[in-house]
């Protein structure tokens, strides 16, 4: 896969940020007041003021550097895994999807046997269902299937 | 003696069947998340967390202590079976463990060796513990918010400067911290900040999805490219019994002189914030190639494997001291303790040990147990190791997921939960993947509070002067340190370029 040059990008996004931070923080939270002393924007300004100055210093370090990061394709899979696990939480509720995501992700993406795939499946049902459900007292939310039940 | 009277008192907190319980299965799940490769101690102890919402809080934190401790117990076994580090402290057992279990087909005698070294050191880092802990609580005492605020500086900078190989980065990545931590009510006023009209960014960011994600779902995503290396976790075929892993007599007195060495040394480590573990076990090794080895290090040598085994485990119980004395973590790991024992209401610091002494001295006396409880499971387990280090990682990634998941939700009962720990676990593989280290961005995250309000209680005695941090002796010595910290590795290098391009 193309590696793509995050390592300009992530120091900008952090001068980014931290003056996104340090303008709040001076204008509107307030920085100093004569009587009260600090306001809740000082120590927020301040250090945002430091992110700025690293992220600058950071990101003309980072043009020396030749190597980039690169993103595999599985790792994108893994975190599409997650985002589609908090989407269909709120179709189908959190256990059944969980249920579906070990199936679908140990079949179709691992190739696995069935009895391994029971096997994870009894281990995280286990740990959701009688650890947090049942020990710890969890209710999890049953998405729109709540409302057709 | 005092001490001992406080420690004896300890014990009866920590013998009770409820909490002998909560050791006995942390210093099981330590040991199995430490043998599994990739996984680690940070992450065990913030994914196992939500776990902990049931227990009382001495209940919580001695199973987190001693999943922690034993940690650096399990790091060793695939380390020394598989020459596949569990944990970054185990890099250094791997040195002289597997060529030990390998080429002198001695894979039990260097278990053996690996545990008792852990133990004796730790022995020793919690002995050191038990006497120095109080003593650094009666000097924080003495400690003012400008003290407080000049030795939290120290902390956030030594680990920014000590974890990865750029300060720059760890500076900026100490700093996202900081700035994530201070979204939500301001410390002092309680007004909102940075809330971005948003209700959930109101009541901030909450810290156990913050973490489970961070290191937990970070490293599942890190984890898919090695899930085709379990075939070679499969290769181990060696079958172990604990008899045939019995250590001789001369073998016991090649592994002692360097288990105690490294024992003091890394429990001075531990104590040093942001050293830890990894430091800890990477100087034992260092400091035993300085003395006589009957083998030479890196050969397969017993010394080599009890020298960073005892750092480590002794660096581990010494990161306890400032946790608990002065409430400031040493480690990734120990930020994450740090945080949990804030989320059970208890603000560990000078004055934990005087308005919680059953806390505290039930929690080291409980270290003295899990490491007597540890040693017994991590001998019992030897005959096991080999099907245990063979679960193949692609297992393991739907298990973790689920955990992350069902974890974070529980924390507050809210999808927002699960929310915060996706968004910080691409957050964190981000910064992984771009040589960001993410440790600096827990224990900033976690300090960044009490840094602020310490600041600025600093700034409203002095009128708005920086005087107080220069004129007061204690806070003076605490800012020269933190210059230092500062200045030194700039200077460095930049001398280090101008002689490159003098040689050049």
């Amino acid at each position: 896969m193309a590696s793509i040059k995050t390592k300009q990008i992530i120091p900008l996004l952090f001068v980014g940020l931290g003056l996104v931070f340090a303008v709040i923080g001076f204008t509107q939270l307030g920085f100093w007041n004569s009587v009260d002393g600090p306001q809740p924007g000082f120590f927020p300004a301040i250090m945002a003021t430091v992110m700025v100055l690293a992220g600058i210093i950071s990101f003309f370090q980072s043009l020396k550097d030749d190597k980039n990061a690169e993103y595999k394709l599985p790792e994108l899979l893994v975190i599409s895994a997650g985002l589609g696990i908090y989407v269909a939480t709120f179709i189908i509720g959190l256990v059944p999807t969980i249920i579906l995501y070990i199936i679908l992700w140990l079949k179709l993406f691992e190739k696995s046997s069935w009895k391994a795939t029971l096997i994870v499946l009894a281990i995280c049902s286990f740990i959701t269902i009688v650890v947090f459900g049942m020990w710890l007292g969890i209710q999890f939310p049953m998405g729109l299937l709540q409302n057709i039940l | 003696m005092e001490n001992l009277e406080l420690l004896l008192r300890g014990f009866t907190v920590s013998l009770t069947p409820m909490n002998i319980g909560a050791a006995f299965l942390g210093a099981i799940l330590g040991l199995i998340v430490g043998a599994m490769p990739g996984i680690g101690s940070l992450a065990g102890v913030a994914l196992l967390l939500p776990l902990t919402y049931k227990f009382d809080p001495t209940t919580a934190i001695i199973m987190l202590g001693a999943l922690y401790y034993s940690n650096m117990y399990g790091g060793s076994f695939s380390a020394i079976l598989l020459n596949i580090p569990g944990d970054s402290p185990a890099v250094m057992t791997a040195l002289d463990g597997y060529p030990m279990a390998k080429k002198k087909k001695r894979p039990g005698q260097a278990l053996f060796t690996a545990n008792m070294s852990s133990f004796i050191g730790g022995s020793v880092g919690i002995i050191i513990l038990t006497f120095a802990g109080p003593a650094l609580a009666n000097l924080g005492l003495k400690f003012g918010p400008s003290e407080m605020t000049a030795i939290l500086l120290i902390a956030m900078t030594s680990i920014s400067w000590l974890v990865g190989e750029n300060p720059i980065k760890g500076m900026l990545i100490t700093m996202v911290g900081i700035l994530l931590a201070s979204i939500g009510m301001d410390t002092l006023s309680g007004a909102p900040r940075y809330d971005f009209g948003s209700m959930y960014l109101l009541g901030g960011i909450p810290f156990t999805p913050f973490v489970i994600g961070t290191v937990g779902f970070s490293q599942v995503i890190s984890l898919i490219n090695e899930r085709n290396k379990s075939s070679e976790n499969e290769k181990v075929d060696t079958k172990l019994s604990i008899r045939g892993s019995l250590l001789t007599k001369h073998d016991f007195r090649r592994l002692l002189p360097p288990a105690l060495r490294s024992g003091f040394l890394g429990t001075f480590v531990g104590v040093l914030p942001g050293a830890g573990a990894t430091t800890g076990s990477f100087m034992g090794y260092a400091v035993q190639k300085k003395f006589k080895s009957e083998e030479e290090l890196g050969t397969g040598a017993i010394e080599g494997i009890a020298a960073c085994e005892a750092a480590n485990n002794a660096a581990a119980a010494g990161a306890f001291a400032p946790l608990l004395a002065l409430g400031i973590p040493g480690s990734g790991t120990g930020a994450v303790l740090l945080g949990g024992l804030m989320l059970w209401g208890l603000n560990p610091g000078p004055l934990l040990f005087q308005n919680n002494p059953d806390f505290a001295w039930g929690l080291i006396s409980s270290l003295f147990l899990a490491n007597i409880l540890t040693l017994m499971i991590a001998i019992m387990v030897i005959p096991f190791l080999t099907k245990i280090l063979s679960v193949p990682t692609k297992y393991m990634i739907p298990i973790i997921t689920v955990v992350c998941v069902v974890g974070s939700y529980s924390t507050n009962n809210s999808m927002y939960g699960v929310l915060v720990m996706l968004l910080s676990g691409i957050l964190g593989y981000v910064m992984q993947k771009n040589d960001y280290p993410t440790a600096p961005m827990l224990l900033s995250f976690v300090l960044a509070k009490l840094l602020e309000s310490n600041m600025r209680k600093a700034f409203i005695i002095s009128g708005g002067s920086l005087n107080i941090f220069f004129t007061r002796p204690i806070t003076l010595v605490l800012m020269i340190i933190f210059i230092a910290l500062i200045v030194v590795p700039i200077v460095r290098s930049l001398l280090g370029r101008r002689k490159k391009e003098y040689t050049v």
